[in-house]
């Protein structure tokens, strides 16, 4: 932490350095205790996780916010082909035996999706053996940025194991519509850096590739985790 | 903690990124007696707005402010999923143990330079050692 203010008090006597010295030292230690804080409760500390909006401008109206699981009538996927970061062609039906936990996001997506798929690492983690036994899966709403290449490098970020698919626009929106997810490109032509508005959910299919439940925006790790793990038999 | 008056910065930090965007988070406390707002924000490193992140039935959008309030005697949060620094055409990959600078103007008038490290989200550096960006 080397914050330093924009009016230094660059002729400051040394007691004032001692002092500054100290302050330095407690930012430290509440940054420490933040982080240890934190790992022990990876969700909590977690403003999208857990739909807290004090101080902020997070705008969520708790009638349309359940932020947990909700299961759905099991609905078999269509299966469409997409260009994957494993270097083939493959459908969400193409994930047998494994559940797949499914977002639609963009890598130019600078604050959701990294918080999503954040979230997806530590929920991972929380699955330990069982972990292999679920896919997590990131469609983009943004094709024409998000080339395997480029998704493969994200991904990879957070986890080797996740996988991203991408498609022309018609076989995205295909999907999407399969979920009633919903994606706009805010692109007009004079930035390259356009925003994509897209559903925030994440989707759960079965290992039959039925879509069977949703993960509302801002339902916690745990509460994921807890979810899989039940439906895995190993809780 | 960067301070300037009744303004003080607590815990700024960046999300790495190897993509042009990524963004900024902080809180950003207010001891004084009136309320003041961030105006602007800026960096070496690319193009700096001030965002807000929307969720209605289950869409989530972003759209940039022109400022974001810091209420007197309290505090505002940029935070994931919520109002953020968005850093647009990022030159670099961004990783853990870098730092950004970023300089903050306020509507008071107060300008705040931090020098602010670079974060993989949700991550303990140990836990991160084998999946290192």
């Amino acid at each position: 932490m080397s914050q330093e203010p924009a009016d230094p008090q660059n002729r400051a006597p040394l007691t004032l350095l001692i002092a500054a010295a100290l302050v330095a030292l407690l930012a430290i230690a509440v940054f420490v205790v933040v982080i240890l804080t934190r790992s022990s409760t990876p969700a909590a500390n977690d403003p999208a996780a857990s739909g807290h909006s004090e101080g902020g401008v997070a705008i969520v109206d708790p009638a349309q916010q359940s932020t947990g699981v909700s299961d759905v009538e099991p609905k078999v996927i269509s299966a469409i082909p997409l260009q994957s970061t494993t270097g083939e062609d493959i459908s969400l039906t193409d994930f047998a035996g494994q559940y797949v936990v499914l977002y639609f996001g963009y890598t130019y997506c600078p604050d959701f999706c990294p918080t999503t798929l954040t979230d997806f690492r530590l929920t991972q983690r929380q699955l330990g053996a069982d972990a292999e036994r679920v896919a997590f899966v990131m469609v983009t709403v943004d094709p024409q940025r998000d080339t395997t290449e480029v998704l493969q490098a994200y991904m990879a970020r957070f986890d080797p194991t996740f996988i991203g698919l991408t498609g022309d626009v018609d076989s995205l929106q295909q999907v999407a519509d399969e979920f009633g997810a919903f994606f706009q490109s805010n692109d007009t032509g004079d930035s390259p850096y356009y925003m994509v508005d897209h559903t925030a959910t994440k989707f759960l299919l079965d290992p039959q590739g039925r879509w069977v439940a949703q993960y509302a925006y801002g339902t916690p790790v745990d509460v994921m985790a807890a979810d899989l793990k039940a439906r895995l038999g190993t809780e | 903690m960067a301070a300037a008056g009744p303004l003080t910065i607590v815990e700024p930090w960046v999300r790495a990124a190897d993509a042009e965007m990524t963004a900024g988070y902080m809180m950003i406390t207010n001891s004084g007696e009136t309320d003041d707002a961030l105006v602007t924000a800026s960096s070496p490193i690319a193009t700096v707005e001030i965002h807000e992140t929307i969720v209605e039935n289950e869409i989530a959008r972003m759209r940039p402010i022109d400022s974001l309030v810091i209420p007197a005697q309290g505090m505002t949060e940029l935070k994931p999923g919520g109002a953020h620094l968005m850093f647009i055409g990022l030159t670099e990959p961004l990783n853990p143990d870098d730092t950004v600078e970023i300089t903050l103007t306020f509507e008071s008038g107060a300008v705040l330079k931090l020098t602010v490290p670079v974060r993989d989200a949700g991550m303990m550096p140990a836990m991160d050692m084998d999946h290192g960006g």
